[in-house]
């Protein structure tokens, strides 16, 4: 089902990034990586993924920002974007919510932390 | 698989960061007193001070902890080690240290040897190492971050317009 399909994962913490990748490599997904907004975004023009599981909060460039240029570009805007998002309603140091990330243009979300087994079932109902 | 040597001989890796300014506590236990490892870690967690790393290796009859805190807990754990003075526990603090952590590793040893390498020539000291799925981590004195970097990225591959080696954003938690 997946035909080895390319997937960037884009998060600011490594491990993370590296236990996303193994689950989706295991599941026959090609993976690229990225650990911010900037270098995602690089990766986007170079490799065109079909999806794109995208953290929020990252320096220089935070999850919200790329995923709104991704969906104003007309050569990009068909990505499918997934974003990591924190389960708290409010974190009071920032102005990103649980229901910013329902109301942005991002295809789908999942909260942090992450059950690994959903994420793979909300990237397969979104690549259907 | 990716190749991760390239033609020049360096080691594609995704980044490397540099920790703000740490402080490294360190504990050591006769493994014939039978030791629990909680008492630091009790009075860490009721002062509400985070760590960002902790190892703990046996040497011989030696068992040795060490754990790494902001630079800004700094008075309260002093205050801390000076709380129970029924205590036998000593805990050493070392300020003005950090970590650098590069990441993947692909779980190879020739990056690890390279790097260990690097810094003994480049006279780094290390006051610990340990590895997470993706990262390799290294205890360094604060003020050798740049010359570290400069020791090993002789040897690395970084993607163009990598993230930066220091994160521009810092949070201090405020404690209710």
């Amino acid at each position: 089902m997946s035909e080895e399909k390319l997937i960037l994962v884009v998060d600011d913490d490594p491990d993370l990034v590296e236990s996303v990748a193994m689950k989706l490599e295991s599941k026959n997904f090609r993976v690229a990586k990225a650990y911010d907004g900037v270098e995602a975004w690089e990766k986007i023009k170079e490799e065109k993924p079909p999806l794109i599981i995208l953290d929020v909060m990252m320096p220089r460039k935070n999850g919200y920002e790329l995923c709104k240029e991704i969906k104003a570009d007309e050569n990009y805007k068909d990505i499918i974007v997934i974003l990591l998002t924190a389960v708290a309603d409010a974190v009071t140091s920032t102005t990103y919510t649980h229901f910013d990330g329902k109301t942005t243009e991002a295809d789908d979300y999942i909260p942090k932390p992450i059950d690994l087994d959903k994420l793979m079932d909300i990237v397969d109902e979104n690549l259907e | 698989m990716t190749e991760q040597v390239q033609e020049n001989g360096k080691i594609r890796i995704g980044g490397i960061k540099l920790s703000r300014e740490l402080i490294l506590l360190k504990q050591s236990f006769s493994v014939a007193d039978n030791p629990s490892i909680f008492p630091i870690y009790a009075r860490l967690a009721q002062g509400k001070i985070n760590i960002t790393y902790l190892s703990a290796i046996q040497k011989g009859k030696l068992i040795h902890i060490s754990c790494l805190a902001a630079n800004e807990e700094f008075n309260q754990i002093q205050c801390l080690q000076h709380a129970d003075s029924n205590s036998d526990d000593h805990i050493e603090i070392l300020p003005g240290k950090s970590t650098l952590s590069l990441f993947p590793h692909q779980g190879r040893f020739d990056l690890l040897g390279r790097i260990l390498g690097a810094f003994g020539e480049a006279h780094i000291k290390l006051y610990g190492f340990s590895s997470s799925i993706s990262a390799l981590t290294f205890v360094i004195d604060y003020n050798q971050q740049e010359t570290a970097v400069s020791a090993i990225i002789e040897y690395l591959e970084l993607p163009h317009n990598h993230t930066p080696f220091q994160s521009a954003l810092s949070f201090v938690e405020k404690r209710s």
